[in-house]
């Protein structure tokens, strides 16, 4: 099999069979890509996480660009990325196809009823880990703490208050934290 | 579809890149991000529409975001939505990773960069708080003490004893299913036997037939458990 075809095959079982997001599915895309087809090395699966950290967009769609960059280029890139997503396109538009359809019954409702609350649970849950890999990030000075734990503060009040926009207030965030940064070495 | 003003293509591809440009983390970043755009700032949509199709994004396999943003956008204008919506979300990681892949070995040095990464994270969670706070509100309002212990109970799971998110979301989904079913059991005793005018009308006595077979069944589970 041509590997650019291969690509996308792969790819697209992983889309099909890795339930619960990127995070879930990195053990299922390494033992794919460096154990079974050898596309990557464990080194470079290691970088790849490391820069979907520090880059913004969904870890998938992070691994999929990079394996597939890896295999055959540019090329490789696309036919990874569109296999990984061709079956959630499927299954998702189905599935709210038949909410619209179906959301009348009341076995439908009772189910959302139960999962309305979860998502919610699920999210904050995310927050929280989110925030305690920040503060526990390794040699982090306690100035530095204080500093984030005013920029949450803030872009808390701005959030709530100003009803900024939540993309302006992440620069905002950035933006303090990366003068603090810059100017820590001169303090 | 009531009063919510129509999206138009352009308008929901622009909206969709920027969101996903500027999501660092999994899919739920960018679910409290799309809470607060999309239904508090534009009024696409609504709470209570925004999570059935995050937990439809949630249930189905792939990447979380991706399935939020082919949800949305099919729910807001069919099809062509839903395609320009996963262009829009795949586009800026797509090609941010193909530009980092050379310079990575550099930008892991820089410390301002790792300053960037920590402010920005930080007011993520801010995000993250006020639309769980936003959502919460009228999720509460009704059922408040089930929706309250389901919340919590999700919330402890996940964040205290990592529970796989594949568990929860299939508990839930197990739990509904079966109070619906008991639900429906119960309304079947209230009826009683024969044809009564409810709300099921006409269909009523053909559905109950399995149903009564679905009760012959149950002491036979409760003897194997």
């Amino acid at each position: 099999m041509p590997p650019i075809l291969n690509l996308f095959m792969t790819f697209f079982q992983i889309g099909l069979f890795s339930f619960g997001g990127g995070y879930a599915a990195l053990p299922l895309i390494q033992q794919i890509a460096v154990e079974s087809n050898h596309w990557i090395t464990m080194q470079q699966m290691n970088d790849m996480v490391a820069i979907s950290q520090m880059t913004p967009g969904p870890i998938g769609i992070n691994a999929a660009t990079f394996i597939g960059y890896q295999v055959c280029g540019l090329m490789g890139s696309v036919s990874a990325t569109l296999g990984y997503v061709l079956p959630s396109i499927f299954l998702v538009s189905l599935l709210v196809a038949l909410m619209n359809r179906f959301r009348s019954m009341a076995v439908f409702d009772t189910i959302l009823s139960w999962l309305r609350p979860a998502v919610i649970g699920l999210i904050a849950a995310s927050g929280l880990s989110i925030l305690l890999s920040v503060f526990r990030t390794p040699q982090l000075p306690v100035s530095g703490m204080i500093v984030l734990a005013l920029v949450l503060v803030f872009s808390f009040v701005l959030l709530r208050r100003k009803k900024t926009s939540p993309i302006l207030v992440m620069l905002f965030g950035g933006g303090i934290s990366m003068l603090f940064g810059l100017l820590l070495p001169l303090l | 579809m009531r009063d919510k003003p129509s999206v138009s293509l352009p308008e929901l591809f622009a909206e969709m890149f920027r969101l996903s440009a500027f999501t660092f983390g999994g899919g739920y970043v960018i679910v409290a991000l799309m809470q607060s755009r999309l239904v508090e700032q534009k009024h696409w949509l609504d709470e209570k529409e925004m999570l059935n199709l995050t937990a439809i994004a949630q249930s189905a396999p792939g990447v979380v975001a991706v399935n939020a943003a082919i949800a949305v956008g099919y729910k807001l204008r069919g099809v062509a939505g839903l395609l320009l919506s996963v262009l829009a979300t795949i586009l800026p990681p797509f090609v941010i990773i193909l530009m980092v892949c050379p310079v990575y070995a550099w930008m892991a040095q820089q410390a301002w960069i790792s300053w960037l990464m920590l402010g920005m994270n930080v007011s993520v969670c801010a995000v993250i708080a006020k639309s769980v706070l936003d959502m919460a509100r009228p999720v509460l309002k009704k059922q408040t003490v089930k929706n309250a212990l389901i919340l919590a109970g999700v919330f402890i799971l996940s964040a205290f004893f990592q529970v796989n998110v594949i568990w929860i979301i299939a508990a839930c989904l197990a739990a509904g299913a079966l109070q619906a079913v008991f639900e429906h059991h119960q309304s079947a005793i209230k009826a009683g036997p024969g044809p009564s005018p409810d709300s099921f009308s006409g269909e009523k006595p053909a559905k109950e037939l399995p149903g009564k077979s679905g009760k012959e069944r149950n002491p036979q589970h409760a003897a194997h458990s």
